[in-house]
């Protein structure tokens, strides 16, 4: 679906009965563009929101106003794919990259992200 | 490690070991083999090795994990810190040469490419009667002599 139709799709789901429970928010690299799939488990089954963002400058609001669990994966997401959630405290922050993390490498679960490359430049190697 | 074998430092360390123990950048495997060996089932305090919680108190340390950027300064902090002489051991595949996580971005390449280290323990994680020894053997020189007077290391 449209990225901005996730929050009340995302409000909808966990509206629903048993499935208040947001498991986790999973990011994709598809290539062309990064999916973003947001997990709802209610005990035996799980209901899945998707949506797809392009991949230059990748923004979409934050759905932690209405569901405040979302706040690390989504900050997690922003790190490890560069997506920018509008509204969530981490927005321009870092969670788990190294404070040292190069501004120009790409972040490092894109598919174009050397990771031999971003090791020198952490001075790993 | 001539340092073990100098002087009085056979007699007064032989039984009295203090380790502190540092995870850089482990899984948590490796840590909970040592808290194994440390704990009553396989026991190392009966061989006088002591965890202490300060590097300062410390004899040898023992780290594990793949050394990551944000571990590294901190790993050298803490290794100044230690009072000599001072004994490292890398225990895990991942502190002796990155482990499982080689080729990803942020796994540095061992310990030893940030510290001196004295011993390495393999292992994916080591059992506990691995680590024991290697300590053991740290202290010693070489393995355990079954002819001492020595309980069996492990029943």
């Amino acid at each position: 679906m449209p990225p901005d139709k996730v929050l009340e799709a995302c409000k909808t789901v966990a509206s629903m009965p048993g499935f208040y429970h947001l498991s986790t928010i999973t990011g994709l690299d598809l290539g062309e563009e990064i999916g973003i799939l947001y997990h709802f488990w209610q005990g035996k089954s799980f209901v899945v929101v998707r949506t797809a963002l392009p991949k230059t400058n990748p923004r979409m609001k934050s759905i932690t106003e209405s569901l405040p669990s979302a706040v690390l994966y989504e900050a997690e997401i922003q790190d490890l794919l560069g997506v920018a959630f509008e509204g969530n405290p981490y927005l321009g922050k870092k969670l788990l990259l190294p404070d040292k993390y190069p501004a120009d490498a790409p972040p490092p679960l894109r598919k174009e992200a050397d990771p031999d490359k971003i090791r020198k430049m952490l001075e790993l190697e | 490690m001539a340092s073990f074998k100098v002087g009085l430092t056979p007699w007064a360390r032989k039984r009295s070991i203090w380790v502190f123990h540092i995870n850089a950048a482990s899984c948590n495997g490796c840590d909970i083999e040592i808290l194994a060996a440390l704990t009553p089932r396989y026991d190392a305090e009966r061989l006088g090795v002591e965890l202490v919680p300060s590097p300062r108190h410390a004899d040898v340390l023992l780290v594990t994990g793949t050394v990551n950027s944000m571990m590294k300064d901190r790993l050298k902090a803490v290794y100044d810190q230690i009072p000599e002489p001072k004994h490292v051991v890398a225990i895990g595949a991942c502190a002796l040469g990155g482990g499982v996580y080689k080729e990803c971005y942020n796994a540095g390449r061992g310990i030893d490419s940030v510290i001196p280290v004295d011993l390495y323990i393999p292992g994916c994680p080591p059992r506990p009667e691995a680590i024991i020894y290697g300590i053991l053997k740290l202290v010693t020189g070489g393995p355990p002599d079954p002819v001492e007077e020595e309980k069996p290391l492990v029943q």
